[in-house]
């Protein structure tokens, strides 16, 4: 666990990297935005600098070239939370209507250029209005922060490693609760449950059951039976921090079919981790994987629409490598934590699922959910 | 009530055809295209997301869990519905909406602009419901790039009031809703002691909603030395003998959603507590009583606040403006708040079949605090509570 004091050494070691990049780009200074979505497909850039999730509507980081920065957030009656939880001095919580006009005024020493960042996920009404009150327009910097961010920080890798543990807790929660007769969203409501307790804040959740998957999916109404094969995609947040652990739980003794093909899949995997090393395109996880599968006859089923990626950054949002696929270039490098998931739609068996988040290190990728890798299963 | 949202909606994600039937839909949609053609429209382009769905599920169903999706519906005919999945799962997306030509897109913009060319509507008058408030800057300038010549207006209002009205299946639906909120404040009772946390409480809480088949489920606490502050996500911090615990519950089911919230102390109340809980509970029910057709939304803003002037003195002094920031009541139903809001001032008048969640957050001195909410609908006469009976604002545990 780390200490309060090494917390806030590392934030001040980002905003110290940000500004210098502001420098670099010539920036007078930076607006970051953050809206009260929060998602899986996009860096929280709010969160990296003050490490705090906005409830919103909106939220404002002001980052000046040096000093720090002053955070702006809605509601009004959130200031006591985000007060508790940033390291930054300055905050002001204020109602959505009254946010643009703050925001210009603690803008206005900023010279030109400004830039702006996570705009992805700013509504056009409110672009508008804070267009309006800073009276210029802001320069697109929506690389900037994460293009900083593709490795871990001492404290975003223990927050990493603590979201995976959970993931592993809740994977256990399935096994255990996983019966004849319980409904697929009872299922998902005990992992849920049990996630929580272990410390999750969130969870982007999928949990789907029947003898042929198609696909992974939300979990339905319907009620599980023996032979189903259960596919869990688990993926807890814990102090704004995802990790992921995907695997397959069969209600009943797997078939020497499923066995086998599940085979496949753990050796898809083995290939996709040879090849997550430092120096290599992210490509080459995906390519290794594809190959595996392809080899025993499965080539067309290693694209859409059957597949889709072989998997994806993780931490806070998305940030680099992004989604791993044949033609995805970024460039490994250590530190960066993402998962590598052979998920895969048979006709033999229909979809399975395996993948761990793992972290970069110099040797080669480290896991850090430690849930076993096999084929899942009890009597039923 | 603003709550933290999540990553990703993902409690059970089904149609319950019995609880929402599919003969809701085309009169709606008949309504809005008589709408769209009486405002001289050539069509309307409806945006939703994960956090504001309720203008395309009320013509859809479909409830987007993550990225947003877009709705054509134009001047006659049938709509369309781009949305963010793959194709191998447009069939399952079908399974979650009335509306037939169900498309997938990667790219928003190229899809919407694509969309509206093929339906012939390149120099068209297109209504616009959800996009300035929802939807991405960018996306929204390049749709605009890419169609030059279309006239675009504003037609949020229209549907809006259509909205406003609930009709007895929705009635029924939020009933459900409600529900699963009765049902996870009692799980919360059960669950209440010394030594949990928070997020254990959660834990109780939001499987009670999630077992009781919830969309989505949200938790708001004060607890401690923070009942006399403010609500928060919960966290870890454990209760201890003598807390004033409050919390806020909110469950969606098939789309739509209801509130709730209790105040409890882990022993005896003392006497402030009480007073504070008798106000927030009087201050509701001034609320209710000021409800009616056609009544301005602010007067139940005037009633609430008439009600809470005697219980000033027992207020945190730091905190006492912030018991009408959360908001003392709101339209609910498909979106978690819909109009009007009643804060002072607020002249719009009420409907008949209209749903508010009314809540009443009193920050007290000492870490004391008191919390009361109801739901109501308003018939001709006046209003009534959505469900039958009525849970007690304070309750005392252990």
């Amino acid at each position: 666990m780390l200490a309060q004091n090494d917390v806030v050494a590392d934030l001040r070691a980002r905003l110290g990297r940000v500004q210098a990049a502001m420098a670099e780009r010539g920036l007078g200074g930076l607006l970051l935005y953050a809206s009260g979505q929060h998602t899986m497909l996009r860096m929280d850039q709010i969160m990296y600098l003050a490490d705090v999730r906005v409830l919103g509507p909106h939220g404002v980081l002001v980052v000046p070239p040096r000093g720090e920065p002053t955070l702006l957030v809605t509601p009004a009656w959130d200031y006591a939370r985000v007060r508790e939880l940033t390291w930054l001095a300055a905050v002001e919580a204020v109602e959505p209507d009254e946010l643009p006009e703050r925001v210009a005024l603690h803008a206005s020493d900023l010279k030109d250029p400004l830039g702006l960042g996570g705009q992805q996920g700013m509504p056009a009404a409110f672009a508008r209005a804070i267009g309006a009150a800073l009276g210029r327009e802001p320069r697109d910097a929506d690389d900037l922060v994460p293009d900083l961010a593709a490795a871990r920080t001492p404290v975003e890798l223990e927050r990493i490693r603590r979201a995976a543990a959970i993931a592993d807790q809740g994977f256990q929660a399935l096994c255990q609760a996983a019966e004849p007769s319980l409904r697929e969203h009872e299922l998902a409501a005990e992992v849920e449950a049990a996630m929580i307790r272990a410390g999750a804040e969130d969870n982007f959740g999928l949990i789907g059951a029947g003898a042929h998957n198609i696909a992974i999916r939300a979990p339905q109404h319907r009620a599980l039976e023996r032979g189903d094969v259960i596919v869990g995609e688990i993926t807890p947040c814990y102090q704004g921090y995802l990790a992921q652990l995907c695997r397959t739980f069969i209600l009943g003794e797997p078939t020497p079919l499923q066995r086998e093909k599940y085979d496949l899949l753990m050796r898809a995997y083995e290939a996709g981790r040879a090849a997550a090393v430092p120096g290599r395109p992210s490509g080459e996880i995906a390519r290794a994987i594809n190959e595996v599968i392809g080899a025993a006859g499965y080539a067309e089923y290693c694209r859409p629409p059957y597949m889709r990626t072989r998997g994806h950054s993780l931490g806070l949002g998305a940030v680099v490598p992004y989604d791993l696929t044949d033609d995805s270039s970024p460039v490994l490098v250590e530190g960066m934590t993402f998962i590598i998931h052979p998920n895969q739609y048979l006709p033999d068996t229909g979809y399975m699922m395996l993948g761990d988040t793992v972290v970069i290190r110099a040797d080669g990728p480290e896991s850090l959910t430690q849930t076993p890798v096999r084929l899942y299963w009890k009597d039923a | 009530m603003q709550t933290l949202h999540t990553v990703l909606k993902r409690g059970g994600l089904v149609w319950v055809q019995d609880d929402v039937p599919t003969a809701l839909f085309p009169p709606r949609l008949a309504q809005v295209q008589q709408a769209i053609r009486a405002a001289d429209h050539d069509a309307w382009l409806v945006y939703g997301d994960a956090y504001r769905y309720g203008d395309v599920a009320y013509l859809t169903h479909f409830l987007p869990r993550v990225r947003g999706v877009l709705l054509l519906v134009p001047a006659a005919g049938e709509p369309t519905l781009l949305v963010a999945v793959g194709s191998r799962d447009i069939p399952a997306a079908k399974t979650l909406t009335c509306v037939e030509d169900v498309r997938p897109y990667t790219r928003l913009p190229g899809e919407a602009v694509s969309l509206i060319r093929e339906r012939g509507l390149a120099h068209g008058r297109v209504g616009l419901v959800g996009i300035e408030e929802a939807l991405a800057v960018g996306d929204w300038d390049q749709i605009r790039a890419g169609l030059p010549d279309v006239r675009w207006e504003p037609a949020d209002d229209t549907l809006a009031r259509l909205r406003a009205r609930k009709d007895a299946t929705e009635l029924s639906v939020l009933r459900h809703a409600a529900g699963l909120v009765r049902d996870a404040l009692a799980a919360a009772r059960e669950a209440l002691g010394p030594g949990i946390s928070e997020r254990e409480l959660l834990a109780a809480v939001d499987r009670s909603m999630r077992r009781g088949a919830a969309e989505d489920a949200r938790c708001l606490i004060a607890s401690g030395p923070r009942a006399g502050v403010s609500l928060r996500p919960p966290d870890d911090r454990a209760l201890e003998p003598g807390d004033v615990v409050l919390l806020h519950v909110a469950a969606e089911y098939q789309r739509y959603w209801a509130e709730g919230g209790q105040t409890f102390v882990l022993g005896a109340a003392d006497a402030d507590t009480r007073a504070l809980a008798d106000a927030a509970r009087r201050a509701v029910a001034a609320m209710t009583a000021a409800a009616r057709p056609g009544a301005p939304a602010g007067a139940l803003a005037d009633a609430a606040l008439a009600t809470l002037k005697g219980v000033q003195p027992l207020l945190s002094t730091q905190h006492s403006a912030l018991s009408t920031h959360y908001g003392l009541a709101h339209g609910i139903g498909l979106d978690v708040e819909e109009p009007p809001a009643a804060r002072p001032g607020e002249n719009t008048p009420l409907v008949e079949g209209s749903v508010l969640a009314l809540h009443v957050v009193l920050h007290g001195r000492d870490g004391r605090g008191a919390l009361a909410e109801q739901t109501i609908v308003l018939d001709g006469s006046g209003a009534r509570p959505l469900l039958a009976e009525s849970a007690p604002t304070l309750v005392e545990c252990g």
